[in-house]
């Protein structure tokens, strides 16, 4: 590695090019060609309407899921038996997609149900530099499709639920992972 | 529970992330919305034609190359008042955009000009990965704001120009970072 980039830890490094990267992806998708556009709204939702952007999101995201989760259960070799073992997953799989600035914690844990608790969310600290209308920050169908489709790949006797979200108005985003025999 | 920290390093976590979310701007930008929507590949050139779409690539890279360049420049406070300098703190920002799989070398160096080749890129390898062909590609037009208005960050007597690229029928890209009057 070049002496210069030694000089910034690599917590930093992974930190900035993830916070470069996300911003990337919602200014691309999002705001900057609007305006460009000459519209002022997000140039896809302007095209599609909600609801297909809504079933783009989920569909985009989905496929990311059932490909990420698998990859990095495999790649960290982490077991996902129950609950926990897949709230653990979801975790470490998050914080590879987007960097370290997610804030995830575990706020309740039994084998059969967990609660997820994202304070910090790169994506939605994005929203929040970039788009200043409520309306334009689609993320929750990309949330719950990339997290329940991906769980499901990896075990059908998982299910989530997305139960708070900001888009929605609440202060974080909360989300229950829970193991079902039958 | 298991730490975050004892499974992910912060080096496997920053080429991780890299590589992902590149790939994530490559796929959803480029296909996957297009595929979804049912409309061929590319949906926001589709949409945009070329001139307009540069324009936004430009627009969005511009401005993470000038954030980029201006973190390095605090961080490595260094005078920048030659080429070969400049082309180093300009590789640290890109590889701060493209994870550590970036490689770029200095090919040719004297203070009024440096000769840049880019040996690995990661933007070009997803696109490759994705089976994206040059014709849909529009990463010189990106590369080349990102360089011109990074640059100005170091030194407003910088300049770059992109010389070679693959959209061009060359193997790899090389640029020239000069000092104007030197």
């Amino acid at each position: 590695m070049e002496e210069l980039l030694k000089k910034i830890p690599p917590e930093k490094r992974w930190a900035i090019t993830a916070k470069a990267l996300t911003r990337l992806v919602i200014s691309r998708m999002t705001k900057t060609g609007a305006p460009l556009l000459g519209k002022g709204e997000g140039i896809t939702l302007l095209l599609t309407g909600r609801e297909k952007l809504n079933e783009i999101q989920e569909g985009a995201w989905s496929k990311g899921g059932t490909l990420r989760l698998p990859w990095v259960k495999e790649m960290f070799n982490i077991s996902v038996e129950d609950a926990i073992g897949a709230a653990k997953l979801v975790k470490v799989a998050a914080t590879l997609l987007a960097g370290p600035e997610y804030q995830l914690d575990i706020v309740d844990a039994t084998p059969e149900r967990v609660v997820i608790r994202r304070s910090q969310c790169p994506w939605w600290n994005r929203y929040e530099e970039l788009i200043a209308e409520l309306p334009l920050r689609v993320c929750e169908p990309g949330h719950i499709g990339w997290t329940e489709e991906g769980l499901q790949s990896i075990n059908p006797k998982l299910t989530y639920t997305l139960t708070k979200a900001l888009p929605w108005g609440d202060p974080y985003c909360e989300e229950i992972i829970e193991f079902k025999e039958e | 529970m298991t730490k975050l920290e004892n499974v992910l390093s912060p080096e496997k976590g920053w080429a991780i992330t890299a590589k992902i979310l590149i790939g994530f701007i490559i796929s959803r930008a480029v296909k996957t919305s297009s595929s979804l929507l049912g409309k061929g590949e590319h949906f926001t050139l589709l949409v945009t034609g070329w001139e307009k779409y540069e324009e936004i690539l430009q627009n969005v890279y511009g401005d993470i190359g000038k954030q980029l360049c201006h973190y390095v420049k605090e961080t490595i406070n260094t005078p920048v008042e030659d080429a070969v300098t400049a082309a180093k703190l300009y590789r640290t920002a890109w590889t701060l955009l493209s994870g550590p799989d970036f490689e770029y070398e200095i090919v040719q160096a004297s203070p009024e000009e440096a000769v840049v080749r880019i040996n690995n890129c990661p933007w070009l390898q997803r696109f490759e990965e994705f089976e994206i062909g040059p014709e849909h590609r529009a990463c010189h037009r990106s590369h080349q704001a990102n360089g011109e208005k990074g640059l100005m960050v170091f030194n407003p007597m910088l300049t770059f120009k992109l010389t070679k690229a693959p959209q061009w029928g060359d193997s790899y890209c090389e640029f020239i970072i000069g000092l104007k009057d030197f």
